[in-house]
């Protein structure tokens, strides 16, 4: 068989599935009354939560983890077709829980530590933040400063993590800090699990350019047990860059990207009067080109996740898939600013009182500020581009500059 | 979802590969491509070889797949920029007699018996970039041609060149119908045409040209049936010659960049270059998988899809490839503009694609109609 880019029909049929819980538990009259615009989900935490377990009790949270801790046990095409659905339908359930933290855990956990967080996660009982960043550590982690210093059995946690997503709600967050002081930038440090109700840990909420917030954790002396060490001591560095290298393929932007281009077509192709702007040639050309371009990057993604099924190195295909899917983005956004003219600056919260309707007033300005941060967060695409040039094309590493 | 070749186009890829790096041809190293003539004898020695037969039923001399494997060749000999009369002489000749039924003639094709190529064929489609030019009227042996065709692929070569004439059958519009012209018939004149890629290409005018009933392929009219599926074949072939191009300049330039060392680092490791490659290499992946989802998408039979996937695969694949090579000219500097050195054959061979069976602008106007209302 000559190449076929489309998921099977079981992958389908559960899609189907999570399509009809999504249009069901995302009606206009459930989520108004829930629009939080400093969330970056847009809706508030009493939502999120009860989404998150009604979707774990329908099974479809980690349906590609191990089914010996409560996961599906199905290739990873289906957390991609979830993640495609839940993002076109703006759903509250891209949760780094089942994303990101589920893999370190399952790589590193300690028996006790699987078997108190899988479960929960899989059940859509926690909310885990990422806490890597740093004030002074952004693309280069290895300048990291936080210091877990050793204390009886366990260590005591000082200093700041930044730009952790969701950190207000977070039950839990997953963060790395410097175990061994005096040793080159990469050696000595360890991954922890961090209780977010630690005695002398503090979250403070930054609004970003699109209302919600992002955390800054501050730790002052935040005493932890051994049993919060994640993996081995002082091999942080290498399971974290291994953990990022196992983060998916990105298929959520694909839901970003079809819904908003969905929204442009609509918005195009209604007539308040006149001709409809979809009579414009050069509208159409440009319309043209974006769609090519969205099952470019569906594409992109799907050879990842393929690759990552065939247990063959997805780092690279994956890395790609991210840029070309968040500069796309900010093309499609753009795109539709543009169109739609005087009606482009319309700018509304995704949800709740303020926004009139879900429709797409005010959607198309939204989206350009949102997708600001989609080049930037998850390793910039320099960085990614970086590790392209070096593990796709095998192109030498630059002089270090130390 | 299942992404990997076939072991046949697998094999296809790695023994062509071989063919063409192999002594008795002049390989896929630099050729002059203000030569005429001088790689006759690698196509007759790649048709020989039934080399260029993938993709076409046993039952005709094919070696059986689909357009799977029409890729892969026009891949292969797009890295090699072998500039072969392949796409038009075996894949929009071929598949056209095949859809018309036209066993002996697709014989004598793949068989090199005869050389082909396809003349006039873009002038019928709705909407046509570029309306007919030539017309068929009926005359006391059959039918007479008149008109002038365009940049003919190696017009004044092939031996038949299958001719899509207008036929008026009463009603305001004409009809195409496809004849078998040979390339010797009286009042048929050649005129060359340079072109950016150095392919040969011609004008060729009728005069009154004078054809039986005979030389008509399938029925009169019946082009209609199967000229949009074979021009979306066609499409994705152009669209895999100019990805082979493409990857062999990156692959190139890459290269270079490797070994090329200024400041005392090879220039590859500086952040500018590594970034414009990976730019590149994202658009000839991407491009790639444009243009097997496309043939998938035909080999399975989705009717509904071909004409847009195939449209929206050669648009992407122009630009891409344009930008890949205009790249890996930026990277190799100086030394890559240099006629004798390779990287301008496949700047060259792209751009010379890109206007084939419908411009970039022409194609986007295909996918819109697919996605917005007309």
């Amino acid at each position: 068989m000559t190449p076929d880019f489309r998921f099977s029909a079981e992958v389908e049929a559960f899609r189907d599935e999570v399509r009809t819980f999504l249009q069901e538990e995302m009606a206009l009259a459930k989520v108004t009354p829930h629009g939080d615009d400093g969330d970056l989900t847009g809706l508030d935490e009493e939502f999120e939560r009860r989404l998150v377990r009604r979707a774990g009790a329908r099974g479809f949270l980690g349906i590609s983890l191990p089914a010996e801790w409560g996961g599906g046990g199905r290739p990873a095409s289906f957390q991609a077709a979830f993640n495609l659905e839940v993002a076109a339908h703006d759903a509250p359930l891209i949760d780094t829980a089942v994303t990101l933290a589920a893999q370190p855990l399952l790589a590193w956990g300690s028996p006790d530590q699987r078997a108190f967080f899988l479960p929960r996660i899989i059940a859509g009982e926690l909310i885990i933040g990422i806490a890597y960043t740093e004030p002074d550590a952004g693309s280069d982690l290895g300048n990291l400063s936080m210091a877990a210093e050793p204390d009886g059995d366990g260590f005591v946690l000082t200093g700041v993590k930044a730009l952790v997503t969701a950190a207000h709600k977070a039950d839990w967050c997953l963060t790395i800090a410097r175990t061994r002081p005096g040793v080159p930038p990469r050696e000595g440090l360890t991954m922890f699990l961090l209780d977010m109700r630690a005695d002398g840990l503090s979250v403070r909420r930054r609004p970003t350019m699109n209302r919600w917030t992002l955390g800054e954790i501050a730790c002052n002396g935040v005493r932890v047990g051994p049993d919060a060490v994640l993996g081995r001591e002082n091999e942080g560095w290498r399971q974290l860059a291994a953990a990022v290298a196992t983060e998916g393929a990105g298929m959520f932007h694909i839901g970003f990207a079809r819904h908003l281009f969905d929204s442009l077509v609509a918005y195009v192709t209604a007539a308040p009067g006149a001709a409809p702007l979809s009579d414009d040639p050069l509208i159409r050309d440009r319309i043209a080109a974006l769609h090519g371009e969205i099952d470019v990057a569906e594409r992109l993604a799907k050879r990842a996740i393929w690759m990552q099924e065939n247990g063959a190195d997805n780092v690279v295909f994956a890395a790609m898939a991210k840029v070309y899917a968040t500069e796309l983005l900010q093309r499609l956004a753009l795109a539709a600013t543009d169109i739609a003219g005087m009606d482009g600056m319309l700018y509304r919260p995704l949800f709740g009182p303020a926004s009139s309707t879900r429709s797409r007033d005010g959607r198309f300005a939204w989206e350009y500020v949102e997708r600001v941060h989609g080049t930037i967060g998850g390793g910039t695409n320099e960085i990614k581009r970086t590790l392209i040039a070096q593990g796709g094309l095998g192109l030498p590493r630059a002089p270090r500059v130390t | 979802m299942d992404l990997s070749p076939t072991p046949r186009q697998q094999e296809l890829r790695i023994g062509l590969n071989a063919f063409l790096a192999s002594p008795p041809s002049t390989g896929p190293d630099v050729r002059p491509l203000s030569q005429p003539g001088d790689d006759t004898a690698l196509w007759s020695d790649l048709v020989a070889g039934g080399w260029v037969t993938a993709g076409f039923p046993e039952a005709y001399g094919g070696r059986g797949g689909g357009v799977g494997d029409l890729v892969v060749i026009a891949e292969t000999l797009g890295e090699g920029h072998v500039p072969t009369p392949f796409h038009g002489a075996i894949v929009l000749c071929g598949q056209a007699l095949l859809a018309a039924g036209e066993g002996d003639r697709l014989r004598a094709l793949l068989s090199g018996e005869h050389t082909f190529t396809y003349c006039n064929w873009e002038g019928f489609e709705e909407p046509a970039e570029r309306p007919s030019t030539v017309e068929a009227t009926k005359s006391a042996q059959g039918w007479r041609l008149d008109g002038l065709a365009r940049f003919v692929p190696h017009g004044a070569e092939a031996d038949v060149l299958l001719v899509m004439a207008g036929v008026r059958l009463g009603g305001d519009r004409a009809t195409p119908t496809l004849f078998a012209v040979p390339g010797s018939s009286a009042g048929l004149t050649t005129e060359r045409v340079p072109t950016v890629g150095g392919d040969r290409c011609s004008h060729v005018g009728f005069s009154e040209v004078e054809v039986d009933v005979a030389q008509v392929v399938g029925e009169v009219g019946g082009a209609t049936q199967w000229l949009q599926r074979v021009l979306a074949v066609g499409r994705v072939v152009l669209a895999a010659e100019m990805v082979g191009a493409a990857a062999a300049a990156l692959a190139h330039a890459t290269h270079w960049a490797t070994t090329r060392v200024q400041f005392n680092a090879p220039i590859g490791s500086f952040q500018a270059v590594q970034h414009r490659l990976a730019d590149a290499y994202i658009d000839v992946v991407t491009a790639q998988d444009s243009v097997y989802d496309a043939a998938g998408i035909i080999d399975r039979g989705e009717e509904d899809r071909v004409a847009a996937a195939a449209a929206a695969a050669k648009a992407y694949c122009s630009e891409a490839c344009r930008r890949v090579t205009a790249a890996a000219h930026q990277v190799c500097g100086g030394e890559g503009i240099y006629a004798d050195q390779p990287l301008h054959l496949w700047h060259r061979r792209v751009a010379a694609l890109v206007p084939v069976l419908g411009s970039v602008r022409f194609l986007r106007a295909a996918v819109a109609a697919s996605v917005l209302p007309d």
